[in-house]
């Protein structure tokens, strides 16, 4: 009887095993409804697309293939495949929902790419009139229609 | 009750006299005996230095004699004197104009730039010198120098006037966006900066960014709509900026249209939009909109309805890409609308191909590039969409 129930177990667990090696097999698991993520942990505006645009996105909505979503100012999201992959967006990103696609390979893109720095030539950037050795006259000039300083 | 009087008449004598006193004091340390201004004569001396700290040991606060000794130190070489003396200026009067102008172009010259652009933004705060400062600020923002930004995060009043003005001055506007959505945020952001920072992405060809920083500026409301045809219903007024609707401007008499988003019966909603046309020569389409559509297949659709329209060839919806240089190629155009009738739909097919990051959408005269077309007559139109064909 003991011989037979740790069979059972072992058969079950092998059995189990297998289903979840044939469920791994599949990079994303698709629904019925042909959807294959969520949104999850939305702040602020995030917009779905839609046949006529966009609109906004709600907690938990469901994604399918080709859906792109875009985060607004002070928006963030996460895109989580049904196998558990996760695709963090921040502010100002845009993501589209692909299926059959390695984990490591999915990023959100930034839409407003800001520019690289450029270094300011620092004697380019005085104040035009405002150095010199015309404004030490200037401000005594300035100064003699005053009766009082300005302290 | 007189002796009230006289109380407050010896009040008033005495601080008379105090007032007279003071201009006695400060004028015998701004002028010599002579009436010449003590600064104007130390200047003029080979070694000035004594005789202004000579000024300075009578009245240890005139700023006017501490910037002459700052910028005589620093022409002979004496940084550190000349510093401390820049310092004391902007201690002693913190929003003086003079010491402000002065003492920020010593700390440029010496690349303390955190200190100068705490001056400069007094400057800008307290007199408003945009033309002076602004320029500077955008090559320091350009430079991504921690305390301009620190400045634009504070958001000040003057933050829009600086957008504009850089927009206008060509300064990236990639590096406009930030604050122009900063502004938005705190719900500042005026019209004209949105158009100005909107249409340079749009005319740098950043169609994407362009799109995002323009909805980084909508209420929340409007975002939970957004048609690829923003406000295709009519039923908000057009703010004629980024990518909402925009008609021609003018007046009527001028562009022989008027555009209005007037109550409709059309059962989609309960506006639409009608453009009345006076029977004047056509030179431009009454009303358009920016798109920043995907590629792809698409078909545009809307509700027409006409009022004894009289034009040879009718208007026309036409799509087009936008060019760098002026009109680019058309992607689709409408039937032609004409005479009477009550309200029918009408659809194109559209398809944006791949190298068309952005379009749009203008109401026109058929053949408006082909000949002179006069037009009059009332068009109404109602639900306008841009939908991905099936």
């Amino acid at each position: 009887m003991a011989a037979g129930n740790h069979t059972f177990r072992g058969n079950f667990g092998l059995a189990a095993a297998l289903a979840a090696l044939a469920f791994a097999s599949q990079p994303f698991a698709q629904k019925d409804d042909g959807t294959v993520a969520r949104l999850v942990e939305m702040q602020g505006n995030v917009l779905v697309s839609r046949d006529d645009g966009l609109a906004s996105g709600a907690e938990d909505q469901r994604l399918l293939p080709g859906t792109r979503i875009i985060t607004t100012a002070n928006s963030s999201t996460v895109v989580e495949y049904d196998d558990g992959c996760r695709v963090k967006m921040k502010e100002n990103e845009r993501f589209e929902v692909e299926k059959d696609r390695d984990c490591k390979l999915l990023a959100a893109l930034p839409i407003i790419g800001a520019p690289a720095a450029v270094g300011p030539a620092l004697a380019s950037l005085l104040v035009p009139g405002s150095v010199g050795a015309g404004a030490v006259g200037a401000i005594i000039d300035s100064r003699n229609n005053q009766t009082v300083s300005p302290s | 009750m007189s002796s009230h009087a006289a109380a407050w008449r010896a009040g008033a004598v005495a601080i008379g006299l105090l007032l007279a006193w003071r201009i006695i004091a400060v004028n015998g340390v701004l002028y010599d005996p002579s009436g010449r201004p003590r600064l104007l004569a130390a200047q003029s001396q080979a070694a000035g230095e004594p005789a202004l700290a000579s000024i300075l040991r009578e009245n240890p606060a005139e700023v006017a004699a501490l910037l002459v000794v700052a910028q005589e130190r620093e022409a002979r070489g004496d940084i550190e004197g000349a510093r401390r003396a820049f310092e004391s200026a902007a201690r002693i009067a913190p929003i003086d104009r003079d010491t402000l102008l002065l003492s920020h172009g010593f700390f440029l010259r010496h690349q303390d730039v955190p200190q100068a652009l705490v001056l400069l933004d007094r400057l800008v705060d307290n007199y408003r010198e945009y033309d002076r400062v602004f320029p500077v600020f955008a090559q320091l923002l350009a430079a991504r120098e921690p305390g301009m930004l620190a400045i634009a995060a504070r958001n000040p009043a003057w933050l829009g006037a600086f957008i504009v003005d850089s927009c206008r001055r060509n300064v990236d506007p990639a590096l406009l966006a930030p604050l122009l959505q900063q502004r938005a945020g705190a719900g500042r952001a005026q019209a004209i900066e949105v158009e100005c920072v909107v249409g340079r992405l749009r005319a740098a060809g950043k169609w994407e960014g362009a799109y995002q920083a323009w909805l980084n500026t909508l209420p929340r409301e409007r975002l939970a709509d957004v048609g690829f045809v923003f406000n295709g219903s009519f039923e908000f007024e057009p703010s004629g900026v980024g990518f909402d609707w925009r008609s021609a401007g003018g007046r009527q008499h001028e562009t022989g249209n008027a555009v209005v988003f007037a109550s409709a019966n059309s059962g989609a909603g309960k506006r639409a939009m009608k453009v009345t046309y006076t029977g004047k020569r056509q030179s431009a389409p009454a009303v358009e909109e920016y798109l920043a559509v995907p590629p792809g297949r698409y078909e545009l659709s809307g509700l027409a309805r006409l009022e004894q329209l009289n034009s040879v060839r009718g208007l026309q919806w036409i799509v087009r890409c936008v060019a760098a240089e002026g009109a680019g190629r058309t992607l689709a155009a409408s039937e032609r609308f004409l005479a009477g009738g009550e309200w029918r739909r009408f659809r194109v097919p559209v398809e944006v191909p791949p190298d068309c990051p952005g379009q749009v959408l203008q109401l026109q005269p058929a053949g408006l590039n082909e000949g002179t077309t006069y037009v009059a007559g009332t068009a109404w139109f109602d639900d306008m969409r841009l939908a991905r064909a099936r």
